[in-house]
């Protein structure tokens, strides 16, 4: 499985929503998304709505492919409070 | 025109100067770097009698612009021995500018043992004796100044200043006479002790206020500027509501977070000490609790916060990220009541909480208590205030500790603790760390697009050479550290053009100035040559700008990287000299 960890706003679709002090985690099938911009259409966000994305850590794309036992968290524009610049982006694996 | 105060501890005699021409168009940082420059020689001893300190609003610092009352304070730093700026918010800023003062320079050494206070109005300025405020905590001592001269600004020391210990930071009170603002890096708090100076007032009852050569620039400047920060989904969403601890988790998930005295990028804490934790935790408690807090009049991002104890009442104001991460996440420690309290009492004492939660840190891995154990680490803080022998040490930095306890793993640059951005985790901020003419220092670097700049025409900011984009962050920051601007008005111009525009235009309006988008990374490198020159003059060269050598060894996790930056990229900086 993999596992998505929401930020923010982003928590909202966990439901019932967790106190903030705890994980807000879903988990999707490998099998029903194929890369970061997947997760973030099937969750039903809009991914202009957005920003910082990791993977394993990894600040990606939209694009980063994902693999089966990923840890993928997404964090809101309005989140977005380090400069895009310091960090590497992946776009492959 | 505006005016220095220039104060000299030795014979205790005040004058008043006009700004001279060369110093017409600046302010902050721009100016104490400037007189700094100018007066103070670069070998002298930090705590002698020929450094000074010197204090300066920013320009725009006392007029309606949106968020910029940040003061700087300067001098030659008695922790890093290299220039030093140090930048707050609070209400000293803009009292001065509306009183027209564009600097305060303190310079000289009393001759006598006691301790003073430069009162500053309208009328003048006064030197006052104070015995009954020396050993006298920053809570205490801002409670008996409002007492006695009114609700005052003030920039105070505490016993740590006193002291003349080198992680001391000058306070500046906020409006609700909380000493939590600091001017907490590089140690100038003990350069204000060695000159007795125990708090400066300032009040502008009756000011004349800022002297602005367009309005009607300045206003249209001014609008673009509260657009900007208003519409900005940062500047008016995030930074409110959470906090700059927003932070936690995102740089956590990035496995840049130091932890365990930077033995670890993953803090599994981390959602207990988040920013969405503290706003949950604020708004449970209720009372005094809140975010969205301005740190000074006219402050529109209101990034600060005021966390309670559990009965509602005030504990400590503000929580920031680093001060989060360095008394949490770098002790191992999860609990926010804790890592308030420890916050507290570096507020009390007068210490620089960056500083002192990597000497905590530091600390621990030396053996003097365990790492999460945050009532040892409580402990261990008061001794700086009771000034012992341990809490003198302690109270010196973190290379202090390190050197006494022989620890090698000691994240410094220049004598001064990194903060809470991992350089092996995030290389552009190793740069920024390594270079800066501060020391370690995020915000030396923090700001500004290329894309802004319109750096060598690269369209894609992940592309651009690492030394070129630490060199313009290092510029832009520079000049918005001199504007009295909040750094954090950077998120939103980085974005909004008109933002940026508005920025040099409110600046244009107040001075009379000229100056163009392009002025901005033109003026800063000017300024960034002449603080280089100051260190060079005082020993610091190219082998000084790396970063500890345990991160070219240490892999740090989870990403197992180590520092591999070659010292070439480092030195080619600066190589615009």
């Amino acid at each position: 499985m993999i596992r998505v960890f929401l930020y923010g706003d982003l928590r909202r679709v966990v439901v019932p929503p967790p106190p903030l002090t705890e994980d807000a985690c879903v988990e999707l099938s490998p099998n029903s998304v194929s890369n970061v911009r997947d997760v973030i259409l099937k969750l039903g966000f809009s991914p202009a709505e957005v920003s910082h994305k990791f993977v394993n850590h990894v600040y990606v794309s939209e694009n980063y492919p994902l693999r089966d036992e990923d840890r993928v968290a997404l964090f809101p524009v309005k989140m977005s409070l380090i400069y895009k610049q310091y960090f590497p982006r992946a776009d492959e694996r | 025109m505006r005016k220095i105060l220039r104060v000299n501890m030795s014979d205790l005699t005040l004058s008043w100067e006009d700004l001279p021409e060369k110093y017409r168009f600046l302010g902050g940082r721009a100016l104490t770097s400037s007189i700094v420059c100018d007066e103070v020689p670069p070998t002298c001893h930090p705590l002698g009698p020929s450094n000074k300190l010197v204090i300066a609003p920013g320009i725009l610092s006392g007029t309606s612009a949106p968020s910029s009352g940040r003061i700087s304070c300067g001098g030659k730093s008695p922790l890093t021995g290299t220039i030093k700026e140090s930048n707050a918010g609070g209400l000293p800023a803009q009292k001065l500018g509306r009183l027209g003062i564009a600097a305060i320079i303190v310079e000289g050494k009393p001759k006598d043992a006691v301790f003073r206070v430069l009162k500053v109005n309208k009328d003048g300025a006064e030197l006052i004796p104070v015995p009954e405020l020396v050993g006298k905590g920053m809570y205490e001592t801002n409670r008996l100044l409002w007492e006695r001269f009114g609700k005052v600004g003030i920039l105070g020391i505490g016993p740590a200043g006193e002291m003349l210990l080198t992680n001391a930071g000058i306070s500046c009170n906020d409006p609700e006479n909380g000493p939590g603002r600091y001017a907490g890096r590089g140690g100038l708090g003990a350069l204000m002790g060695s000159k007795q100076l125990k708090a400066i007032v300032v009040d502008d009852t009756g000011a004349p206020g800022v002297n602005i050569a367009n309005k009607e620039l300045f206003d249209i400047g001014r609008k673009k500027m509260v657009k900007a920060l208003t519409s900005h989904a940062v500047t008016s969403q995030a930074l409110p509501t959470y906090g700059t601890a927003v932070l936690i988790n995102i740089m956590n998930e990035a496995g840049g977070l130091p932890t365990r005295n930077f033995s670890s990028g993953r803090f599994e804490g981390a959602r207990q000490i988040s920013g969405e934790a503290i706003a949950e935790l604020t708004a449970s408690r209720g009372g005094a609790g809140k975010m969205g807090h301005p740190c000074h009049p006219g402050c529109i991002i209101k990034c600060s916060n005021v966390v309670p104890y559990e009965d509602g009442s005030y504990h400590v104001a503000p929580l920031e990220y680093e001060s989060d991460w360095a008394l949490g996440a770098n002790c191992g420690i999860d609990n926010l009541d804790a890592i308030a309290e420890l916050n507290r009492i570096c507020n009390d004492v007068g210490l620089d909480t960056i500083e002192a939660g990597c000497t905590l840190a530091v600390a621990m891995e030396a053996g003097l208590a365990k790492f999460g154990d945050h009532e040892a680490a409580i402990e261990l803080l008061k001794e700086v205030g009771k000034g012992t022998a341990l809490g003198r040490v302690l109270g010196c930095g973190c290379a202090s500790v390190a050197r006494t306890y022989g620890v090698t793993r000691c994240p410094t640059v220049k004598g001064q603790a990194m903060p809470a951005y991992e350089p092996r985790a995030v290389k552009g901020i190793g740069f920024t760390y390594a270079t800066s003419t501060m020391g370690a220092d995020h915000t030396a670097g923090y700001t500004i697009a290329p894309e802004i700049l319109g750096v060598s025409g690269k369209a894609d900011p992940f592309e651009l050479n690492k030394a070129e984009l630490a060199r313009n962050f290092q510029a832009a920051t520079t000049f918005i550290d001199s504007t009295g601007y909040c750094l954090f008005v950077s998120f939103a111009i980085l974005d909004i053009p008109e933002g940026f525009e508005g920025m040099v235009e409110s600046v244009n309006g107040v001075t009379g100035s000229d100056w163009t988008r392009d002025d901005v990374f033109e003026l800063g490198k000017q300024w960034l040559k002449m603080e280089r020159k100051f260190n060079l003059a005082a020993g610091f060269g190219p082998v000084h700008d790396r970063v500890p050598e345990f991160m070219k060894y240490e892999k740090l996790p989870p990403h197992n990287t180590t520092w591999d930056v070659p010292d070439e990229m480092l030195d080619a900086v600066h190589d615009y000299e």
